[in-house]
């Protein structure tokens, strides 16, 4: 679990990326002008910072160069490389454009916190307790062997816990875009972690779209 | 780079090379005749020169007519022509300034140390061969000034032509990327909403949050395609004015403000209805956004002017500088968005002026002044 400090002033977006963000686990900070970023920033310390560029009082890229050490993602309307690149000169982590999707937002989320060595360690839910880095599985203090694939997918399952994922999205992020199985693959991995793990009352299949990992 | 920017710089380019190309058509015969002018002329006063020499060379005796040639051409020396005598490529004479090897029969130009010569290379009856030549500085100067005149006519009707043409291409395109802008928030909302309501396990009262969102949202969505019509009305002026009555316009504005208070001293103007109650409705719904809760706002009809003041916090000078001049900013104002450029749009299309300024209390007072006929 990430703390994040969110920087929008459209109160809609603000919430938006609150309500996702929260959904799948973090803890979110809003802020809905650049000097309240700030003041936000010098009194706790965050993991990452979504920052717009087009603040009311002033631009995001002022706001980054006073909030140093946060790792950071720009989220903007404006698509112009020139912002781009004054971004990433400041040293900003990835750039989304608006209208962008809520999935490719958390899953770029997650590879900012990975990358900047920020995300969780252990997860644990019931009797289930999993190490993420030594790739370890507990279910009631007992040892449990997950075959690599089905660990990375318990792993997609859980960065993205509450949110639907399609069997799809499921099939190109634990198999890789080159894959060419079936939707098929991800029913059968599914039943074998619900089975092993005990997690039948977790792993909610969503009608017509895919599963969902539910707290 | 924006597509716009893109097609301007294209037809600059071809304009600008027809135009080039078009100077030249019509700098061309001028040079043309300067050159042929001093060509002439040097051709008349060789052909001169040569006429009188065979005939002093054939008076004179046998034995002294390299001498006579030499004495006649001398007679030159301080008139700034120059000449080269040759009989079978053997050098007889010369008072030329560098060596110059030039065929009989020709006429031309050669240019020598940054100097113009023009050149005649004649064969004599007497079998000599005659090569005159003069510094043609006059019309190095003339040729220069007139490929001057024309590259710098071309280069300024360019410039005006490319300055008239971005301006009408940022005009015409500003609007147009403003509120692509202002959509995308609006669409981000809406989309993010929508999937999150597909894809997330949400309780009741975060699905009621996300619904009132998008529908927020799309009112706003379709505030703007309103505003585009309105916009796209106001710049064609298609709209055929009237008589539009102030009373009925005012008491309709206060209907959804109920703080406005209002007196009308010009009970008719003409105009667009619709238009103007647009307008209207953006300066009143700012005036009553930064006032406090209840507080009035005040609208005033007096001859030619409409003025709408409110008590509320006022602007910043940044703000005031830019509702007052908005097609001045490239970026788009946080809090202005397409509402005050659109007014300003209206208020020309009925020949009036919109102005901001800081009322005596601090609030604000937004003043439409009518200056067109079309008012009454």
């Amino acid at each position: 679990m990430a703390k994040i400090l969110i920087v929008e002033d459209e109160k809609a977006i603000n919430d938006l990326l609150k309500l996702n963000l929260e959904m799948v686990g973090h803890q979110c900070v809003s802020a809905l002008t650049g000097r309240d970023a700030i003041h936000a920033a010098g009194e706790q310390g965050f993991d990452l910072m979504l920052l717009d560029v087009m603040l009311p009082d002033m631009e995001g890229f002022g706001v980054m160069e006073k909030v140093r050490d946060v790792p950071t993602i720009f989220l903007t309307a404006r698509g112009a490389t020139t912002d781009k690149v004054r971004g990433f000169g400041l040293g900003a982590d990835d750039y989304i454009v608006k209208p962008f999707e809520v999935a490719e937002l958390l899953a770029r989320v997650q590879a900012v916190l990975r990358r900047t060595h920020r995300e969780e360690t252990e997860y644990s839910i019931d009797d289930l307790v999993i190490r993420w880095n030594a790739h370890e599985v507990f279910l009631r203090g007992e040892r449990v062997d997950l075959t690599p694939q089905e660990f990375t997918l318990l792993h997609i399952l859980i960065e993205n816990r509450n949110v639907c994922l399609s069997r799809q999205k499921l099939l190109s992020e634990a198999w890789g875009t080159d894959f060419l199985g079936e939707s098929r693959t991800v029913d059968v991995h599914i039943q074998k972690l619900r089975r092993k793990l005990d997690l039948d009352d977790h792993i909610k299949t969503i009608y017509k779209n895919g599963y969902r990992f539910e707290e | 780079m924006k597509l716009w920017q893109k097609t301007y710089l294209l037809s600059t380019l071809l304009c600008a090379l027809i135009l080039y190309g078009c100077m030249f058509g019509v700098t061309a015969p001028a040079l043309t005749a300067t050159v042929k002018g001093a060509t002439d002329t040097a051709l008349r006063e060789e052909r001169a020169i040569a006429g009188a020499l065979e005939v002093t060379m054939a008076k004179a005796p046998e034995g002294r007519q390299i001498p006579v040639l030499r004495t006649f051409l001398d007679y030159y020396a301080n008139t700034g022509l120059t000449f080269q005598v040759t009989q079978s490529a053997a050098p007889l004479y010369s008072t030329l300034p560098f060596p110059v090897d030039k065929a009989p029969g020709t006429v031309g130009f050669l240019r020598e140390q940054g100097r113009l010569y023009l050149f005649v290379s004649d064969r004599l009856p007497s079998g000599f061969e005659l090569l005159y030549m003069k510094e043609a500085a006059a019309t190095d100067a003339l040729l220069k000034r007139q490929v001057t005149a024309a590259a710098l006519t071309g280069t300024l009707v360019a410039l005006v032509m490319a300055a008239a043409l971005y301006a009408l291409l940022y005009r015409v395109n500003l609007p147009v990327s403003r509120l692509a802008h202002e959509m995308r928030t609006p669409l981000t909302a809406m989309k993010g909403y929508a999937e999150t309501l597909r894809d997330v396990k949400l309780s009741e009262e975060q699905q009621y949050m996300a619904a009132s969102y998008i529908a927020e949202e799309s009112t706003r969505l379709s505030n703007i395609s309103a505003r585009l019509l309105t916009l796209h009305n106001a710049r064609e002026e298609s709209t055929p004015f009237g008589p539009v009555d102030v009373e009925e316009l005012f008491d309709h504005i206060r209907q959804t403000y109920p703080t406005v208070t209002y007196a009308v001293r010009w009970p008719t103007l003409f105009g667009d209805r619709a238009m103007l109650s647009s307008l209207l409705n953006n300066l009143v719904d700012n005036a009553v956004k930064a006032s406090p809760a209840g507080a009035p706002v005040e609208l005033l009809a007096a001859p030619n002017v409409l003025t709408v003041t409110d008590h509320g916090r006022g602007m910043t000078d940044e703000a005031l500088n830019y509702v007052n001049h908005p097609s001045k900013f490239k970026k788009l104002h946080p809090t202005g968005g397409l509402g005050v450029p659109l007014c300003h749009q209206i208020a020309k299309a009925h020949g009036a002026k919109l102005t901001f300024a800081r009322g005596a209390d601090g609030g604000t007072v937004a003043t439409l002044t009518f200056y067109n006929s079309l008012t009454s």
